[in-house]
C-alpha cells in the first residue's frame, strides 16, 4: 500500500462513505467533491464496494450436521457436572454423617488390622525365617511402623549389627560381637536340636561357613520377602519354629529373665492367673473386644528379643513395643503384654525412634560375654531409653487409658 | 446484488415453544436465562449460521471455528444469567464469537506469523503468500501498480471466480483483527458502532482500521504493493 496514497487520497473517509458511515455535513461534500475530480478515488471507491461484495458473498464451508447437538451434549454434560458438583462439596455432607462415616472407616480399618493378621495368631512359618534372619532389626516394621526400612539407624547401619560399643558409659561394656545370624543357627539347631538352638556361637557359625557380617536386612512386610542365603525350606521352618517357640518359653536362669524381660511378661501372659515369671506354653486369653483368635497369640521367639525395640520409660511404667506388635508393660515386679493397634505400634515405634535418633544403640551386655562363658549367649537388650515428656504422656495414656481394661483383665490390676 | 446477499439481523427471531405455541427471543431468553436447556437449543438453532459464519470469517479454519463456535454457546449459556438484554441476543453473541475468534487465534503461532510479516508484503516482493506453507499458492501475478492507471482497475479485469480466488488468499494473510472487522462490516453488514462495541475499540479506531483492511486487500488482490 502506498503511503502516499493514504496521505494523498482520503481513503478512510472514501471507505466510510462506501459504508454510508461518513456522516452528512462539510467532510462528506468535501469527498464527494474531491471524487469529482480524483480518478485514483474513484477506482478505490469502485474497488473497495467491489471487495466488499466479494467479502460479503463468500461463503463459508458447510457447518457439521451434529454441531448444534454437539453444543446441546456439552450443554448438557455441564449441567450434569454441576449437579454433581453438589454433592461433592464437603460443605454439603452433615457433619454428623462425616463423622459417622469416619467412624465405620476407623473400626474398619481397625477390624481388618486385626482381622487379617490378629497380633494373637501364630505366626506364620514362613516369616519365622525373616524374622529371625539376620538383619532383621527391632521387628517394629511388623507393624508397618516407621522402622520398616530396615531398622537402620540414624547412619543407616542396620541395628541388627550394632557397632561396638563406646567404653565411655557406666554400663559399657567391651565390644559386643556382632550378632551371629539367626537362621544359621537355626539351620545349626534343625542339626543338633538342642534346647538352646536360637542362639548361635560364633565357632559354630565359623565351623558352618557362617559369616557374622550380616545379611542385608530382610523386612517383615506382606509382600515378597528376600530370604537370605543359605534360607531354610519352608518345612523345615516350620519345625524350627516350633523348636524354637518351645525353647524360647524355656528361659530358666536368672540371666535369661534379667535380660529378655519381656520374655517374663510372654511367661506371665501365658499364665494371666499365675502372675509369675513361670513360663507356659498354654496360649492367653482373649483380650476382650478383641477377635476371638486374639488367643492364638504366638510366643515371643528368642530371636525376637534380639530384635525387640528399647524399652521406654514412662515412670512408672516401662513399655515396650514387642516385635510382634504387641506392648509390654512392666512396673516394678508387674508385667503384662497387650496387643495394640497398628497405629499405636507406629506410635511406639516412632517414639523409640525419636528417642534413640542419631544414638548409638545402648545395650546391655550379656553376663555370659563378661563372665566368659560362649558367645551363644550374646543376647543383646537395649538400654531402657527416656522419651521426651510428651512422649511419656503419650505412652502413658496407652497404657492408662487407651489399654488399661486389657491390660487389667490380663494381668490384673494396673499399678499406678 | 451481492450486497443484498448479506445476512439480515432479525429484529427478533421466532421459534415454536414446546407447546406448539409462539414465542418470541424474549420468550425464550427468559426460559434459557431460568435453566430451560431445551429454550437455549432454540437459540442456538436460530443464530448458529451467523455465528458460524461469523467465525468461520474471523479464522478461515474449519476445525477452529467448530471449537470456536462450541465454545461461543457454552459461554453465552453461562453467562446467560448476566444478560440482561440490553442489546439484541444476536450482537450479544456476535461480541461473544469475535472475542473468542481473536483470542483463539492469539493462542496459537498464527498471530506471530502475521505480525511478522509486513503488511506492505503481504503481496509480492517475495512474501510468502500463505503463511500456512501449503504448496502450490503461488501469489498472483503482479500487476501494475493502480496509482499508475487510475482509470483501469485490475480488479475488474479479473474474472469471478479468479477474484474469489484470490480475494481467499488475501483474506488468509490479513491479520485477524483486521478480518474480524471486515466480517462484521462487509459479511455483516453491521454499523461501525456495533463494530466498536464487538471488536472493543473506539469509533475511530474502527473506521480508520476498516479502511486500511480494505486497501490492503485490494493491493493484495491486485498483486500491489
Amino acid at each position: 500500500m502506498s503511503r502516499d496514497r493514504w496521505f494523498n487520497h482520503p481513503c478512510e473517509a472514501l471507505s466510510a462513505l462506501v459504508d454510508g458511515e461518513l456522516p452528512a455535513g462539510g467532510q462528506r461534500a468535501a469527498v464527494e467533491a474531491h471524487l469529482g475530480g480524483c480518478p485514483v478515488c474513484r477506482v478505490l471507491k469502485e474497488d473497495i464496494e467491489l471487495l466488499g461484495q466479494v467479502v460479503a458473498a463468500e461463503t463459508p464451508p458447510p457447518m457439521p450436521a451434529d454441531l448444534a447437538a454437539r453444543i446441546r451434549g456439552r450443554i448438557d454434560e455441564s449441567a450434569a457436572a454441576r449437579r454433581a458438583g453438589w454433592w461433592r462439596m464437603p460443605w454439603r455432607v452433615p457433619m454428623p454423617a462425616a463423622a459417622a462415616a469416619a467412624v465405620v472407616v476407623v473400626a474398619l480399618v481397625w477390624l481388618v488390622s486385626f482381622g487379617s493378621r490378629p497380633p494373637d495368631t501364630p505366626i506364620p512359618a514362613t516369616e519365622v525365617a525373616s524374622r529371625t534372619a539376620p538383619g532383621t532389626t527391632d521387628g517394629r516394621d511388623a507393624t508397618g511402623g516407621p522402622d520398616v526400612a530396615g531398622g537402620r539407624d540414624a547412619a543407616g547401619v542396620p541395628r541388627s549389627s550394632p557397632p561396638a560399643l563406646a567404653p565411655a558409659p557406666a554400663r559399657a561394656q567391651p565390644p559386643a560381637p556382632a550378632p551371629a545370624p539367626i537362621v544359621g543357627s537355626a539351620a545349626a539347631a534343625r542339626e543338633k536340636p538342642e534346647p538352646k538352638l536360637a542362639r548361635s556361637t560364633p565357632a559354630g557359625d565359623a565351623a558352618a561357613g557362617r559369616s557374622n557380617q550380616a545379611p542385608p536386612v530382610v523386612h517383615r512386610d506382606d509382600g515378597v520377602r528376600p530370604t537370605p542365603a543359605g534360607a531354610i525350606a519352608e518345612h523345615d521352618e516350620t519345625r524350627l519354629y516350633k523348636e524354637t517357640a518351645k525353647d524360647t518359653i524355656a528361659v530358666d536362669t536368672e540371666r535369661d529373665r534379667t535380660q529378655v524381660g519381656f520374655l517374663e511378661a510372654t511367661a506371665r501372659q501365658e499364665a494371666p492367673a499365675k502372675p509369675t515369671t513361670k513360663a507356659s506354653n498354654a496360649p492367653p486369653a482373649a483380650a476382650p473386644g478383641m477377635p476371638a483368635s486374639a488367643g492364638a497369640r504366638p510366643v515371643v521367639t528368642m530371636s525376637d528379643a534380639r530384635i525387640a525395640a528399647p524399652p521406654l520409660e514412662a515412670a512408672p511404667y516401662m513399655v515396650r513395643l514387642l516385635p510382634d506388635g504387641s506392648m509390654s508393660v512392666r512396673a516394678r515386679d508387674y508385667q503384662c503384654v497387650v496387643p495394640i493397634a497398628p497405629d499405636d505400634a507406629r506410635l511406639l515405634a516412632s517414639i523409640g525412634d525419636a528417642t534413640t535418633a542419631g544414638v548409638a544403640p545402648r545395650t546391655r551386655a550379656p553376663e555370659a560375654a563378661t563372665t566368659g562363658a560362649t558367645a551363644s549367649a550374646a543376647m543383646e537388650e537395649p538400654l531402657p531409653v527416656v522419651p521426651s515428656p510428651e512422649a511419656r504422656s503419650a505412652i502413658l495414656r496407652l497404657v492408662r487409658e487407651r489399654y488399661r481394661a486389657i491390660i487389667e483383665e490380663r494381668c490384673g490390676p494396673l499399678p499406678r | 446484488m451481492l450486497r443484498a446477499m448479506r445476512m439480515a439481523t432479525p429484529a427478533s427471531v421466532r421459534a415454536p415453544d414446546d407447546d406448539g405455541t409462539v414465542g418470541d427471543e424474549e420468550t425464550l431468553v427468559a426460559r434459557a436465562r431460568a435453566g430451560d436447556r431445551d429454550a437455549f437449543g432454540r437459540l442456538v438453532e436460530t443464530h448458529l449460521d451467523r455465528v458460524w459464519t461469523l467465525v468461520w470469517r474471523v479464522l478461515r479454519h474449519h476445525e477452529d471455528t467448530e471449537d470456536v463456535v462450541q465454545e461461543v454457546f457454552f459461554a453465552a449459556w453461562q453467562a446467560l444469567p448476566r444478560f440482561r438484554g440490553e442489546a439484541r441476543l444476536s450482537t450479544w453473541l456476535q461480541t461473544i464469537a469475535v472475542t473468542r475468534a481473536l483470542n483463539h487465534r492469539a493462542r496459537g503461532a498464527e498471530r506471530l506469523r502475521q505480525a511478522s510479516i509486513p503488511l506492505d508484503r503481504l503481496a509480492g516482493n517475495g512474501a510468502p503468500w500463505r503463511t500456512d506453507g501449503a504448496p502450490g499458492l503461488a501469489g498472483p501475478p503482479a500487476a501494475e501498480p493502480a496509482d499508475l492507471h487510475p482509470a483501469a482497475s485490475p480488479l475488474r479485469a479479473l474474472e469471478a471466480g479468479e477474484l474469489r480466488r484470490r480475494l481467499a488468499l488475501c483474506l488468509d494473510k490479513l491479520p485477524a483483527a483486521w478480518r474480524a472487522i471486515l466480517a462484521l462490516r462487509d459479511g455483516g453488514d453491521r454499523p461501525y458502532e456495533e463494530i466498536a462495541a464487538a471488536v472493543g475499540l473506539a469509533l475511530g479506531t474502527v473506521r480508520s482500521r476498516l479502511a486500511r483492511a480494505r486497501l490492503a486487500l485490494r493491493d493484495c488482490v491486485e498483486g500491489t504493493s
